[in-house]
């Protein structure tokens, strides 16, 4: 098992940090070559990346109490967490179309997708993790 | 007849507009199948944590990763309704 699985509520806020300063240079050249709005862009990423981390901590509390509860139980308290996520994404989205742009709204699609990059991409993190009993 | 008259009594962005909140709302809908199917998942991890209660961590570890993945296809069709709602592309492609 890698890091993540073994203990993904720390190891995953760490990695999406980590990697949103990657993002923020890529996304800054990127701006700068196509002539965008370079802090409207890199404010509008900055914000869905902690809307995605605050959503994040927000499963890990629905999930543990999802699991301290019955079976019957736990299917509605899920589906109201979901609902609260969304609204919340729903709150920075329209806050920032509204307020930033268009750019600054795609650059936020990014940062709120962080949390499943940081996921998808262990295997770059932990090249090598597991060889000779390291 | 009666729909003769509507359609001549409409404009094109009009139309477009409406039909741009008609396909928000059913990309939102992508939601319903997140929420179904996170409800689920817990439901069984809460099923499996009743059978072998000392499992509870590993079941625990596992569920986050999975409930993180399956919400990102919500967030997705929620995009797509905000792009229809606010950034309306396809009324400036008229």
């Amino acid at each position: 098992m890698s890091q993540l699985q073994n203990d993904p509520i720390r190891v995953i806020p760490k990695r999406v940090i980590q990697l949103a300063f990657l993002f923020t240079f890529l996304i800054a050249v990127v701006s700068i070559l196509f002539k965008m709005p370079i802090i409207n862009v890199l404010i509008g990423y900055w914000i869905g990346v902690v809307a995605n981390l605050i959503n994040f901590r927000l499963i890990v509390v629905g999930t543990k109490n999802a699991l301290d509860q019955q079976e019957k139980g736990v299917k509605k308290t899920m589906q109201m967490n979901l609902v609260i996520r969304l609204v919340i994404y729903a709150g920075t989205l329209v806050g920032i179309v509204l307020l930033l742009g268009t750019q600054a709204f795609i650059s936020a699609i990014i940062g709120i997708s962080m949390v499943r990059i940081a996921i998808q991409t262990d295997g770059f993190f932990t090249f090598g993790y597991g060889k000779n009993g390291k | 007849m009666f729909l003769e008259t509507v359609a001549s009594s409409i404009s094109n962005e009009a139309f477009v507009l409406g039909m741009s909140a008609v396909g928000a709302g059913l990309a939102v809908c992508s939601g319903i199948g997140t929420g179904i199917g996170q409800g689920n998942a817990a439901g069984q991890a809460a099923a499996a944590v009743g059978r072998q209660p000392e499992a509870k961590g590993d079941v625990m570890q596992m569920m986050i990763l999975g409930q993180a993945i399956a919400e990102t296809s919500a967030i997705y069709g929620f995009v797509v309704a905000i792009i229809l709602l606010f950034i309306n592309p396809l009324v400036s492609s008229l």
